[in-house]
């Protein structure tokens, strides 16, 4: 169907006259005959209650539904969206012949609305429109081709333009200037020809050559609108330029869509013809456009949620098959090397966990993660790609957002004075992921501004007579530069991240990306961009990346599920946090271990369990959430194999006291060297060591000859 | 000889013959068939040269409904049309009915017959095709050159006067002043307000004052680089027009339509906007300028046979390489001692920087060939830190520009990047796509000079555009703006940036020239450089030397791959923060472009290890100069 277009214009395909009346009863019998059955099993005339509505003029318009059409004949849904443009007059005229026997009351009349419904009466069908069958798939601009002329079709596309909406005639009314009776010509054609000679009987038997005359306020106008509609950028493919359609809205359907608006727009394609001198310069070409019959407003996700419709079985298995989870991770960014775990992470913050709210405590899903890490690394792409692959999301850079950016602004509006609240980044990201590059980069008075959402979902606001809570709930997604441009494995967490703590332990994973040396995961790596110079291409890995638009659809698909934790798992959830709380103290962990890390890990094996399409948590899913967690925290502690041995006691006492006397140097000036003792033993009580090992600690050093103590044992002063 | 020139002189009356001849039989496929034979004549030795060009030639000297062929750039991409196919015309005095066949041309005769249930409607896509941007004088001269089409004033110009009787009077002078001004080059970067002063725009505002911009934009042909010249041409395609891309190269073949008529469409509509008729007032005046410009400005084109230009060099022979083994076989053989002979010039020109010299050189044949998701694989864009003054790029511009087939100087002065429009822009109201300077065919040069950079304020125009910029260096492509969105269009254009420091655009490659000459001999050695011209024959065979070398095939074997790996794994052991990963996607492409250089067809030990070598020199380089500038991180 690409090139050989030859479509024949169906529009005015002629009917033999018996089909014609045979076609026409059936419309009429379908208006009449049409019921659905209510709850209680009585019998509801959708068709009929619409018509009585549109005989006493409490309704113009009527809306044919194909689905309805097609319970009673499936045949004749395929006509009319073949010849849409014939079937809606043929029901409009079923319509106009019924309206008398639906007319239950007289209506009572207004003055000005006299002439009008005279008028109606005497010409002019009620604007008919249908409603495509469920099944109908909307189509692409780009697909809508000379073959579809005259067929009834649904296309989608942003609107880039709108007029004004305009008056257009229906009927014209004149007024004769002899006999002053008044004659109506209904107009269907874009231009017409105004009548000259007056056809009244009175005009026509006396010869008295009566004039007509245009009246603008007797004559029927209908609104009339022209949009014009442009692919979505995802439909049109690559290296071509997006193509736009006009779409001509009459009536109810005008000013429905603004310029930058999503639209699924239903109408009949139909050619444009021209008249006159303008017919034959233009020759051989001729226009189309689209009348419409239905415009839907749809917004950016409602838009996605359209392709949701359940995934088939196939797509399913192919996604459920052995090794999933590594599938659907390894999915993520696939241009991006290794970073498996990171990747899995990230899987499981795009499905999120279960919110729970026991006793109106609300404990959030969303899962929070912090992206570490030295430059060029990769953080930005892969934000970036979370950015592209959730539904909803924003993107923000932490220079280039402040705190109000990022939450809420209250604004003036500069017409009404009226206080007007604007959403930040964060709200708009709500119910999705907002990634926050260079997170380090941010003002610390800005950052503070995303705790409260952090853990409560929430923004509050309370400032210029407006107070509100915002929701905010959404899973924040950060990249961050350690503090001296590298990592330095040398310097303890807390001074290569300069985060407070507050924040840090809002997240639920941290995770540092580190270019460490590693022969095999070189080899690996040189593995990967030789082939991809030789061969032009990705190597062959064991599985094909998911397609973007399939793993949103099945992340969609997880959402639903609301997995809950078993009983019997919470005995060992609760172990598993004590037994990691008792290593944490044991190994002085550099990291954070408390309440929040217990909910992460259930946020996180909730998440998982979702992935599964499972309706409870199982223990396997606990162990992979407790793993990513530990490999986080492995990450963070990079270079534990090359520092040798463990340090004891002693030595990180030394190096307090040692940091205690520069600290001196640089407070007190001139002091260089000399430690008070009790400013020393509190220093280290306070980090958790015994008096005890102090004085072995001061004991040891001396000997060593690094420092003195003297006679009073009040001051130690470095050699 | 009439009957071998009618395809070239009479193509509408051979494709009408061919469509009599089928009506006895409908499955004849008549269509494929005249394509196939203009296909076939077009094979023909010399055939192509003896059909006149719309590059070269005026198009008041072609004569319209004649074969023409026309190298170009697809612009812009229209919404497809429907026309009629087949219709039917009717003899006023005789009442006998003919079918006849609407394709490749505009305008029917009288007596068409609009109601015939014979009509058949088909569907054909409009492209908007500019001359290929930065196509430099050499090529143009070259190709005018070679041309062997007889270019006499056709006797058809006088007619085409006569038939113009049916527009206004007015309108006549206007269609005469067009074609002059718009061969005046436009100074300085484009801007709607330069046009503002044209008194063919004041008088058109008068006659149209509702559409005051539509006014303003009428004579603009939407060239990507300001100061282009000729003609621009809506080339209508009928068949496989999925296979055209935005901003591919072309040459078309193609039956050129110049009736005035068409433009008397467009003007018509302008004059009768009625109330009673809303339709007609839906496209706005200027979207009726853009779609339906006169065509005595803009001359239609009906597309018969399209040839993707894989390189635009006149010297070489336009047929694929792979199809010319002799001629690929010669210059491989050469390949080598026209590379020395390259290097030496450049060297010389580089003030004595012989490794400047080399990666110029690789640069120059660097080509995307392939990407991976996003990634294009074989960019080099080079940033030359370290050159002197603004003098001596715009010579090195000028001689590059000798070299390669096109090319454009972009000075990054603050004006330029604030004022610019880089990006193209979808124009909504004119149902358009505006260009912007980086609609680049593909393999231009893009030459720019920091240099011209200066301290001051960037404002909202001016980041966009250094963002672009940077985007076009490291993923080759450009987001064109639509407004709602944003479209990817991916590109390979080569980039070179030359600056005094580091470059604040990203670069694959930066090296600081190292002048051999001191100080004081400066001048006097920058005026002897441009004295310096090399004889044509030997610019010839450097610019088929640099064509050829980026158009060659390259692979490397399993056991190179191998060896390749190894090294990088030792090198990583060694000193890991020595190598990246990125350093080995680097070396890779130094690897393959220094052995395309040298016309080997694959990687061998000798080039890796070279590679290597000029790498390791490069950044030593690099080392020695990272506390003299304050852009290292």
């Amino acid at each position: 169907m690409d090139t050989e277009l030859s479509a024949t214009v169906v529009v005015f395909t002629f009917f033999p006259r018996s089909y014609l009346l045979r076609t026409a009863n059936k419309c009429k019998r379908f208006l009449q005959e049409f019921y659905s059955e209510d709850e209680n099993g009585k019998k509801v005339f959708k068709y009929g209650a619409q018509l009585v509505a549109l005989a006493h003029r409490e309704k113009v318009s009527v809306y044919v539904e194909l689905d309805d059409v097609a319970e009673e004949d499936p045949e004749l849904v395929e006509s009319i969206c073949e010849n849409a443009k014939r079937y809606t007059g043929l029901f409009a005229d079923a319509v106009h012949e019924l309206l008398p026997e639906y007319k239950e009351k007289d209506v009572r009349l207004f003055a000005q609305l006299i002439l009008y419904v005279l008028m109606m009466e005497q010409r002019g069908r009620d604007p008919l429109y249908f409603k495509p069958p469920s099944t109908t798939k909307p189509k692409v601009v780009r697909d809508v081709r000379a073959d579809s002329i005259g067929n009834l079709v649904t296309v989608r596309g942003i609107v880039t333009r709108a007029t004004e909406v305009k008056p257009m005639m229906a009927v014209a009314t004149y007024t004769c200037d002899q006999c002053g009776a008044e004659t109506y010509q209904p107009i269907q054609s874009p231009s017409f020809m105004p009548l000259i000679m007056c056809p009244s009987q009175e005009c026509v038997t006396n010869k008295s050559g009566g004039r007509l005359y245009l009246q603008t306020r007797g004559s029927k106008f209908v609104k009339f609108q022209e949009i014009r509609i442009q692919e979505h950028s995802d439909q049109v493919p690559v290296g071509n330029i997006p193509r736009s359609m006009s779409i001509y809205a009459r009536g109810e359907n005008t000013r429905l869509a603004q310029p930058g608006d999503h639209v699924a727009i239903t109408g009949v394609f139909l050619p444009l013809l021209r008249t006159g001198f303008k017919q034959a310069v233009q020759g051989l070409l001729s226009e189309t456009y689209m009348e419409a019959h239905s415009i839907t407003l749809m917004n950016k996700t409602e838009d996605d949620e359209l392709g949701n419709e359940d995934l088939t079985e196939e797509e399913l298995r192919s996604i459920t098959e052995e090794g999933f989870y590594e599938k659907l991770a390894g999915s993520i960014a696939p241009e991006i090397y290794g970073h498996e775990d990171v990747k899995k992470a990230l899987l499981l913050l795009l499905v999120g966990g279960v919110e729970q709210a026991p006793k109106g405590m609300k404990i959030r899903g969303n899962i929070n993660i912090c992206l570490m890490g030295d430059p060029g690394v990769a953080k930005s792409q892969l934000l970036s790609y979370i950015d592209r692959l959730a539904p909803r999301s924003q993107y923000t850079t932490g220079r280039g957002s402040s705190g109000v950016g990022l939450t809420a602004a209250v604004m003036r509006d500069p017409m009404t004075g009226e206080m007007t609240l604007e959403g930040g980044a964060l709200v708009l990201a709500d119910q999705g992921i907002c990634c926050i590059d260079e997170f380090d980069k941010m003002a610390d008075a800005d950052r503070t501004a995303i705790h409260e959402v952090m853990e409560q979902q929430t923004i509050s606001i309370a400032k210029a007579g407006i107070m509100t809570s915002l929701n905010a709930r959404c899973s924040i997604l950060a990249a961050a530069n350690p503090a001296y441009g590298r990592y330095n494995p040398r310097k303890s967490i807390e001074q290569n991240i300069q985060l407070p703590a507050a924040l840090l332990s809002r997240f639920d994973l941290l995770w540092l990306i580190q270019d460490k040396p590693d022969a095999d995961a070189d080899l690996r790596l040189a593995q990967h961009i030789t082939y991809v110079h030789q061969h032009c291409r990705q190597p062959p890995t064991h599985f094909t990346p998911i397609d973007m638009k399939l793993m949103r659809r099945f992340l969609a698909v997880c959402k639903k599920r609301q997995p809950v934790v078993p009983e019997a798992l919470a005995d060992y959830i609760t172990a598993a946090y004590v037994e990691m709380r008792k290593e944490a103290r044991v190994s002085k962990d550099t990291t954070f271990t408390s309440a929040r890390t217990l909910l992460s890990i259930l946020r996180l094996s909730t998440a998982l369990a979702r992935l599964r399409m499972m309706e409870s948590v199982e223990k396997e899913d606990v162990n992979e959430a407790m793993r990513l967690m530990e490999m986080s925290k492995d990450s963070l502690q990079a270079d534990k194999s090359s520092t040798t041995r463990a340090q004891r006691p002693a030595d990180v006492i030394f190096s307090l006291v040692r940091e205690l006397s520069t600290e001196g140097v640089a407070g007190r000036g001139g002091a260089g060297g000399v430690v008070r003792m009790a400013e020393a033993e509190q220093r280290c009580v306070s980090r958790g060591f015994t008096p005890a090992q102090f004085q072995e600690a001061l004991e040891e050093y001396e000997e060593l000859n690094v420092w003195q103590v003297n006679q009073g044992r009040s001051r130690i002063t470095f050699v | 000889m009439p009957s071998t020139r009618d395809w070239i002189n009479n193509p509408l009356g051979v494709v009408e013959g061919m469509f009599a001849a089928s009506q006895s039989d409908p499955n004849s496929g008549w269509e494929a068939k005249a394509v196939e034979f203009f296909k076939d004549h077009l094979k023909e030795k010399d055939a192509p040269t003896s059909v006149p060009s719309l590059n070269d030639v005026p198009l008041h000297y072609l004569k319209p409904n004649s074969l023409v062929k026309f190298r170009c750039l697809i612009q812009d991409m229209f919404d497809p049309e429907f026309y009629m196919g087949v219709y039917e015309t009717v003899d006023p005095a005789t009442k006998a009915k003919v079918l006849r066949c609407g394709k490749y041309k505009d305008v029917t005769e009288c007596g068409v017959d609009f109601n015939s249930r014979n009509t058949v409607t088909a569907e054909r896509q409009t492209f908007y095709c500019v001359p290929i941007p930065g196509e430099n004088p050499w090529v143009k001269e070259s190709y005018a050159g070679s041309s062997q089409a007889r270019v006499v004033p056709s006797t058809s110009y006088a007619p085409t006067r006569q038939k113009r009787s049916y527009e206004e009077d007015d309108e006549m002078d206007d269609m005469d002043t067009q074609p002059q001004k718009q061969r005046e080059p436009h100074p300085g970067p484009q801007s709607p307000t330069e046009q503002h002063g044209n008194g063919d725009c004041k008088r058109q505002e008068t006659e149209a004052p509702s559409s005051q911009t539509a006014s303003t934009s009428h004579l603009d042909l939407n060239f990507p680089l300001p100061g282009e010249k000729g003609p621009s041409c809506l080339v209508k395609v009928y068949e496989n027009w999925d296979n055209f891309k935005l901003n591919d190269t072309l040459e078309v073949y193609g039956i050129l339509s110049v009736s005035p008529a068409l433009s008397a469409l467009a003007d018509e509509k302008d004059a009768s906007s009625s109330i009673m008729d809303p339709t007609e007032s839906m496209e706005t005046a200027e979207e009726q300028r853009v779609h339906c410009p006169p065509a005595s400005l803009v001359p239609r084109l009906h597309m018969l046979h399209a040839r993707p230009v894989s390189h635009n060099n006149p010297l070489l022979p336009s047929a694929t390489l792979e199809d010319n083994s002799a001629f690929l076989s010669s210059t491989l053989s050469e390949m080598a001692s026209v590379r020395a002979e390259l290097l030496t010039y450049f060297t010389h020109i580089l003030l004595g920087d012989a490794l400047a010299a080399e990666y110029l050189i690789l640069h120059l044949i660097s080509n995307v060939y392939s990407r991976r998701d996003v990634l294009p694989l074989g960019k080099f864009t080079l940033n030359l830190s370290g050159c002197p003054t603004a003098s001596y790029t715009e010579r090195l511009y000028q001689i590059i520009q000798q070299l390669v087939p096109s090319s454009y100087y972009l000075g990054m002065s603050l004006q330029n990047m604030n004022q610019m429009r880089l990006v193209p822009k979808k124009d909504y109201v004119a149902n358009r796509l505006a260009s912007g300077v980086l609609q680049l065919a593909r393999h231009t040069s893009l030459f720019l000079d920091e240099i011209q950079l200066e301290q001051g304020q960037l404002d909202t125009t001016g980041v966009r555009n250094v963002t672009a910029l940077g985007n076009l260096i490291t993923w080759q492509k450009v987001d064109y703006d639509f407004n709602y969105h944003q479209m990817e269009f991916p590109c390979n254009i080569n980039v070179l940036i030359v600056s005094e420091g580091r470059s604040l655009l990203p670069s694959d490659c930066q090296i600081h020239l190292q002048s051999q000459v001191t100080p004081a001999n400066m001048e006097e050695y920058l005026s002897s450089i441009h004295m310096h011209t090399q004889t044509s024959s030997q610019l010839n065979k450097f610019r088929i030397y640099l064509s050829v070398a980026r158009l060659l095939d390259y692979n490397i074997s399993d056991e190179m791959t191998k060896s390749v790996e190894d090294d990088f794994v030792d090198m990583r052991k060694d000193d890991p923060q020595s190598v990246s990963a990125e350093d080995l996607h680097r070396m890779l492409v130094v690897a393959r472009l220094l052995s395309l250089s040298l016309g080997q067809t694959s990687l061998s030990r000798d080039s890796w290890l070279r590679a290597k070598h000029i790498d390791m020199l490069r950044r030593s380089r690099m080392e020695q100069h990272k506390c003299v500038n304050g852009n290292e991180p």
